[in-house]
C-alpha cells in the first residue's frame, strides 16, 4: 500500500465518485492472496456494504453509558449489553485460532442486510478439508494521511488443507461484555470479490475504516 | 453504501413558536476519534490528546469510558458545546475554541441534558441522533458560532474528555430563546 494515501482519491476510485457532503467514514474492504510461496496472486479493493444492526445499537450502548437491549449476537440470541464501564465494547482484537471475534470469513453468497447477525456459512478454523487457519486479527494504529485517518482491521488465513479454497463473505465480528459473559456481535458483513486461496496459500482481508476530515 | 454520514441540524425556538431550523451536512471528525474508535476496537494502550491539551494514554484493559458522550443538564464538559470561536475547523482541533459556558448570565447559555435517541431504522440502515437544547436566559442576543461533540474516554490516570468533531455555524439566539442542535448519525448497508 503506498503511503502517499489520499482517502478522498481512494473513495473516488472504489466508488466512482467524489465523497458526498456529510460523509465521515468510509468502510473499504481490501483482500490480498498470496501462493505458498509468498507471490502475490491477487488483490482486490471494494466499498465495503455491512453496517448491521448491531453496530448502531452497540454505538448507542457506548456513547450513552446506558443499557441496551436486544442486540442480537452470533448465534442470533439477544443480548442486553449494561450500561457501565466496561474492558471489552466492541474490540476486533483476537489471537490465532480464535474466531468468536475479529474477521471471519465464510463461504454464503447472500446479499448483505442491515439484519445479517453473522457470517452466512463459516470456514472454520484448521488445516481439514474445507477449512483456513485463523491468524491473529489485529487493529492498526491510527494512520494520519491526505484527506484524514485510517484505522484498519485485519487478519491472515493460512489454507494448509490440499484444495483450493473459495472465500465468498467476509465479516467483522466484535466482543462485547455483557456482564455475565463476553458475547460475540457482527458488526460488518460483506460478500468478498471472488476469492480463491490456494493450497498452501493466504489469504488476508483488511477492513479499511477512512475517518473523512 | 458502506459510510458512516452525519448531518447536523439546527432548530431555534421562541415563545412556543419554531422561529430557525436548518440542516447542515458535516465534515469535522478530528483525530480523537479515529484514536478513540481504534482503542473501541482494540483495547490496547494508545495515546490521545484531551481538550485539556495533555497527552494521555488510553488504557489497555479494565472496566472503563470509550466514547461517552451522554451529559447531564448544566455538564459542559461532554457531550454537545457551544462557543463563540470563528476559526475553521481542523482535523488537528483539541477543544472548542472560545466555549460558551453553562448559566444565565451574560453570554452564557444553559446547558440541558443530552439525549441520545434509540436506534432509528431508516430504508439505508440504521441511524442515532444525540441531541441538546440550550436556553438563553441571559437578558440579551448571544450568537453561537461553533459547535462540537466531546466524550469521555478512560486513560491510565483517570478519566479525561476529548473533541470529536467540531464545526463553525452562525446562529442568532434571542434572549428567552431556546436552541437544538442535533447530530445524526447514519449507519448505511
Amino acid at each position: 500500500m503506498t503511503t502517499l494515501l489520499d482517502l478522498r482519491e481512494v473513495y473516488r476510485q472504489s466508488h466512482g465518485k467524489e465523497v458526498p457532503p456529510g460523509t465521515l467514514m468510509a468502510v473499504h474492504l481490501e483482500i490480498w492472496t498470496a501462493d505458498r510461496f509468498g507471490k502475490i496472486l491477487s488483490h482486490s479493493l471494494q466499498p465495503a456494504h455491512s453496517w448491521v444492526t448491531q453496530s448502531a445499537q452497540l454505538f448507542r450502548n457506548i456513547m450513552t453509558r446506558a443499557s441496551e437491549a436486544n442486540i442480537a449476537d452470533i448465534t442470533n440470541t439477544d443480548r442486553t449489553m449494561p450500561g457501565g464501564p466496561a474492558t471489552n465494547k466492541m474490540n476486533f482484537i483476537a489471537g490465532s485460532g480464535v474466531i468468536a471475534n475479529g474477521i471471519r470469513v465464510g463461504t454464503g453468497t447472500n446479499a448483505e442486510d442491515a439484519n445479517d447477525f453473522d457470517i452466512q456459512t463459516l470456514i472454520a478454523d484448521g488445516a481439514g478439508v474445507g477449512q483456513l487457519e485463523y491468524q491473529s486479527s489485529t487493529v492498526a494504529a491510527v494512520l494520519a494521511v491526505t484527506g484524514g485517518y485510517r484505522v484498519s482491521v485485519a487478519r491472515q488465513f493460512i489454507n494448509d488443507s490440499a484444495g483450493n479454497i473459495t472465500v465468498e463473505e467476509v465479516g467483522a465480528v466484535a466482543l462485547g461484555n455483557d456482564g455475565v459473559a463476553d458475547r460475540s456481535f457482527l458488526i460488518l458483513r460483506d460478500l468478498s470479490t471472488f476469492t480463491i486461496v490456494t493450497g498452501g496459500g493466504t489469504a488476508t482481508p483488511t477492513y479499511q475504516f477512512d475517518f473523512l476530515v | 453504501m458502506s459510510t458512516i454520514t452525519l448531518r447536523l441540524e439546527t432548530e431555534i425556538w421562541k415563545d412556543g413558536e419554531l422561529v430557525s431550523k436548518k440542516s447542515y451536512p458535516v465534515n469535522s471528525f478530528v483525530k480523537q476519534m479515529a484514536d478513540a474508535c481504534e482503542h473501541l476496537w482494540s483495547v490496547t494502550a494508545r495515546t490521545s490528546i484531551d481538550t485539556g491539551l495533555t497527552t494521555r494514554t488510553l488504557s489497555a484493559g479494565g472496566n472503563q469510558f470509550f466514547l461517552h458522550t451522554q451529559a447531564t443538564a448544566g455538564q459542559s464538559d461532554r457531550g454537545i458545546q457551544l462557543g463563540t470561536g470563528t476559526t475553521a475547523p481542523d482535523r488537528d482541533d483539541r477543544a472548542v475554541e472560545t466555549q460558551i459556558v453553562d448559566g444565565a448570565g451574560a453570554g452564557q447559555l444553559t446547558y440541558n441534558a443530552v439525549v441520545i435517541n434509540p436506534v432509528d431504522t431508516i430504508s439505508t440502515g440504521h441511524a442515532i441522533s444525540i441531541e441538546r437544547q440550550f436556553d438563553n436566559d441571559s437578558g440579551g442576543s448571544i450568537t453561537a458560532r461553533e459547535i462540537t461533540l466531546l466524550a469521555q474516554l478512560t486513560h491510565t490516570g483517570g478519566d479525561a474528555f476529548f473533541l470529536l468533531l467540531r464545526d463553525v455555524l452562525n446562529e442568532v439566539i434571542a434572549d428567552a430563546a431556546s436552541f437544538i442542535a442535533r447530530y445524526i448519525w447514519e449507519f448505511l448497508v
